[in-house]
């Protein structure tokens, strides 16, 4: 398949029928719109292209930036197909929720605006609100740009209009049950307008995250009144689910389907079966579900770490851990204080490591100490014995607590060793001098 | 009619119990009567240490005294051993003759010669808004010949957050970070006055984003060594608010409603169709939702601090880790926060009647100013409490006025329900309005009085009124908590004052 530019693969994604063994549904067939076959990974392809399309000889000509309030896929998206066509391009949002979201940005080269979030001590000066925020921005600098307002610019419900729900079409000639989720509420507006052009009596569902839920793109229903598109008597019912039910959604389909999908269409996936096995019944005709699978999952890894850290277990990767001493162990660990460590000093020569982090070390150290991380003495313990074992060891931390916890790790993998009791600070206290190696940059 | 119920702590609960006692208490004086409970600031105290001890990290916390001119808040503050942060000369005179030394106290916000020079001779940690306010100081020690340098922090305006274009927020606070530069050629320059750290207020709402600005100052902190500079002090301020509802989700929804009413032109149920700083913009959608939800929505106290702690990096490590291997102390300074559920609110209902569009108006012997309304909107439901056990309950909406000549004049904007149609004489109680609300905005127009003020304590089984001047928390038998609190301690004065320096 040779494509001469890559808006080409814009939209026509697959459906996939999802197996009768995953739906437990006995009248109803269940299709996901693969929507993140799309070029740039998502559903928000179709509306990038389809608000931009129409502009893109005079943008090019006026050399208009490109403006738009977008935190995701819409940036993704715009982002791409803007540079790709020289045009400049800024995004407006709140917080950017999701780091791996921003870092694709940042390689993208994207220009991204965060604003600065709500006070915990209101201030009804302070911006916040991005649409408005990204208009006015738009409004003060006409000449310099193009704003493509996503929440307001009727290309968005059009888009899918004509193409989504279109090729839905084609393909099933005609569906019973639509559901996608709402954001802008583009995809389930324009989709759900032609779908109920062929058959009127199409129902179509839209997901929310429950007040408290922010589900990646999407909204809580008390969020929906901000948009521009947004009709509560359009849809058959909203539906709102929790960040939980997303991961649990998006798990079922990663791991049994094979659908590399994210929390967002996880959630639709879970609402949209629980709904349907209500609907389950014998009928002439079996039924038919069309379900968005709106993007991919491995933006969101920082979502499932939050929402199911068991999911990615740290312990497995290390064979011997401090983390697995026990109180006991590391009660009984042996210390030195100040005077004895000392005293030590004068006859022999431990091996003094400091496992404070490298600034810490260098603004005051025990003349005479390594520094080592305790993450990474961790790590070199696990990968061997690296220490002369006939040298007693002396781990040093601040307070001499944390040290505590190594000095019996280091014991148990047969070191002598100590942690100094208190720490730097009984150090500091014994009116010792603490060496301080920190470049000072007016010296 | 929605109901936006308030979280009420039992001794709270219990103290409403006790109608008729309130409703001789009432008697006292003319206006509303305020009555504060300091012993709760005991169990806000402990929420903190408790949250902080979990992070692991060295701290110290200074009551702000803006969020209250109660000398019993003042002296529940000593009695509990921890500072006292004063935002003007006038404050500060208040906290030294409630009995704490200038050795107690950090001095803060936008500063007048005269309070300097106060701050200065009683030794006083000062948090200096400006470099021009450094300048100040030193002149002023010159002049009052004093010989020991003057410890202070220096706040910023913003902080940057690592690896984000974040835009900042405006603030009339604060350092600008541009003058940075100054500010450590000025430290080089003055041995008057010993940097020994930064303050910033962390008042974000999202927690990440606190997280970061930490980091962020903890990357000032670093640079300020490389400056050759000693500073021990990480000062992330005050705003941490407590929730207030039973249950949030009700606010969320009955926004929600105002949305959906807002956006098809209906009526909001609230006077003149207030909606909360809520308007449509030019296509007819909600605008400032966010700013709404958030008045009466926050994040849990506990939380904020755990990941403001735990996440960041830092030099290899978490912000927390990064502060204990450094040995640096956290200062804060709640307000509000240690006042949560330490107060509530009485007034008179002196008649109903019928206003223009045949709503119920429930006049009160009071204003908007007796619950600091300008300041911060009061939207929790309100508690009628009879002056006669009537037998028939049912329920009546209405709208609590007051007694002003301004038409704005409403302590609440929403129409409330009651749980039945009050007489003149029955009491309206709002609950939790210790901090700010009761006289951050004690004006007195018309000459009318700013409502009087009396402490409640309780004790096995029933309650002591004190009087709100004289109450001496170190008298009280009762000590709540005492043992309980043995093992949740912050750093002392001394050692925190040691650190410093």
């Amino acid at each position: 398949m040779i494509v001469d530019s890559i808006e080409e693969l814009i939209g026509n994604t697959p459906l996939l029928k999802v197996s009768e063994e995953i739906t437990q549904l006995s009248n109803i067939d269940v299709y996901l719109k693969l929507e993140y076959y799309n070029p740039f990974g998502s559903v928000k392809d179709r509306v990038a292209w389809g608000m931009l399309r129409p502009h893109l000889a005079e943008l090019v000509e006026k050399k208009k930036t490109v403006l738009e309030s977008s935190s995701g896929n819409t940036a993704k998206a715009l982002t791409s197909l803007c540079l790709k066509n020289n045009i400049d391009f800024e995004t407006v949002t709140n917080r950017i929720k999701y780091p791996e979201i921003r870092g694709v940005l940042q390689v993208l080269g994207a220009q991204v605006e965060e604003l600065p979030g709500l006070s915990d001590c209101p201030n009804p000066l302070d911006p916040n609100d991005a649409i408005q925020y990204s208009r006015n921005k738009a409004s003060q600098d006409p000449d310099k740009y193009h704003l493509t307002d996503q929440y307001f610019n009727e290309q968005n419900p059009n888009a899918h209009y004509e193409t989504t729900g279109k090729e839905i079409i084609e393909d099933l000639q005609s569906v019973d049950y639509f559901f996608g989720f709402l954001g802008t509420c583009g995809s389930t507006i324009g989709t759900g307008k032609y779908l109920r052009e062929i058959n009127p009596d199409t129902s179509v569902f839209g997901i929310v995250g429950k007040a408290g839920h922010a589900i990646p793109g999407g909204r809580t229903l008390e969020e929906l009144w901000e948009v521009g598109f947004f009709d509560k008597d359009f849809y058959t019912d909203i539906i709102g689910g929790t960040t939980t039910e997303a991961v649990d959604g998006a798990l079922l389909l990663n791991r049994k389907c094979g659908v590399l999908c994210g929390p967002t269409t996880g959630l639709i996936f879970k609402k949209a079966l629980e709904k349907l096995k209500a609907l389950d019944e014998p009928a002439q005709l079996r039924k038919k579900a069309v379900l968005i699978a709106c993007d991919r999952m491995e933006p969101y890894l920082s979502f499932f770490k939050k929402h199911q850290p068991d999911i990615f277990d740290k312990r497995a990767s290390k064979k011997v851990s401090v983390d697995t001493m026990t109180d006991d162990e590391i009660n009984q660990s042996s210390e030195l204080d100040v005077s004895e460590l000392i005293e030590l000093r004068k006859n022999a020569e431990p091996l003094l490591i400091d496992i404070r982090g490298h600034f810490a070390f260098s603004t005051g150290h025990i003349p005479g100490s390594l520094n080592i991380l305790d993450d990474y003495l961790n790590q070199m313990i696990d990968s061997g014995n690296v220490f002369p074992i006939d040298k007693k060891i002396i781990v040093i931390c601040r307070v001499g607590d944390i040290s505590k916890k190594y000095a019996a790790f280091l014991e148990k993998q047969g070191y002598q060793a100590y942690s100094l009791k208190d720490g730097i600070q009984a150090y500091k206290e014994s009116e010792n001098e603490l060496v301080r190696t920190i470049k000072n940059v007016r010296k | 009619m929605s109901s936006i119920s308030p979280l009420i702590s039992e001794d709270i609960q219990s103290l409403l119990r006790e109608a008729s006692l309130l409703h001789e208490a009432k008697k006292l004086g003319s206006g509303p009567l305020h009555i504060l409970l300091p012993s709760g600031m005991n169990r806000n105290l402990r929420d903190f240490r408790r949250a902080l001890i979990g992070a692991n990290v060295d701290h110290y916390l200074y009551f702000a005294h803006k969020a209250t001119k109660s000398k019993a808040f003042l002296n529940q503050a000593l009695r509990l051993g921890i500072g006292i942060d004063v935002a003007s000369r006038e404050e500060l005179c208040s906290s030294l003759s409630s009995g704490f030394t200038g050795l107690d106290t950090e001095c803060t916000g936008i500063k007048s010669d005269s309070f300097l020079q106060l701050a200065i001779l009683h030794e006083c940690l000062i948090v200096a808004d400006s470099i021009s306010e450094l300048k100040r100081i030193v002149s002023l020690k010159k002049k009052l010949e004093r010989t020991r340098p003057i410890p202070v922090i220096v706040r910023l305006a913003v902080v940057n957050i690592p690896g984000r274009s974040l835009q900042s927020r405006l603030s009339k606070f604060g350092v600008p970070l541009e003058e940075l530069s100054h500010l450590f050629q000025f430290f080089e320059e003055h041995a008057d006055v010993v940097f020994t750290g930064f303050h910033l207020h962390t008042d974000e709402r999202e927690v990440d984003i606190r997280a970061g600005q930490l980091e962020g100052l903890l990357h000032l902190m670093m640079d300020a060594f490389r400056e050759g500079l000693n500073p021990q002090i990480v000062n992330i301020g005050g705003g941490f608010r407590r929730q207030q509802l039973a249950d949030p989700s009700q606010w969320i929804q009955y926004i929600g409603e105002l949305e959906e009413a807002l956006v098809h032109g209906k009526a909001l149920g609230t006077w003149k169709n207030f909606a909360y700083d809520m308007r449509l913009n030019d296509s007819g959608k909600v605008q400032g939702r966010a700013q709404a939800i958030a008045k009466c929505t926050v994040p849990s106290l506990e939380n904020v601090i755990e990941e403001m702690f735990h996440q960041g990096d830092v030099d290899g490590r978490s912000n927390g880790d990064f502060i204990r291997d450094n040995g640096f102390t956290i200062v804060l300074e709640p307000g509000q926060a240690l006042l949560e559920q330490c107060g509530i609110s009485l007034f008179s209902v002196v008649e109903v009647k019928k206003s223009q569009d045949s709503e119920d108006m429930v006049v009160l012997d009071g204003s908007m100013y007796n619950l600091s309304v300008s300041m911060r909107e009061y939207v929790m439901d309100p508690i009628l409490i009879p002056s006669k056990n009537e037998s028939q309950e049912s329920e009546f909406d209405c709208y609590l006025v007051g007694s002003l000549c301004r038409e704005e004049d409403f302590l609440m904007k929403r129409k409330v329900t009651l749980k039945s149609r009050p007489n003149p004489g029955d009491l309206i109680c709002f609950v939790n309005t210790a901090a700010y609300r009761i006289d951050f905005e004690d004006a007195s127009p018309h000459q009318k009085t700013t409502g009087r003020k009396i402490v409640a304590v309780p004790s096995s089984a029933k309650w002591s009124f004190y009087d709100e001047e004289t109450y001496n928390a170190f008298d009280v038998a009762d000590r709540p908590n005492n043992t309980e609190d043995a093992d949740i301690q912050s750093l002392t004065r001394s050692d925190f004052l040691k650190g410093m320096m």
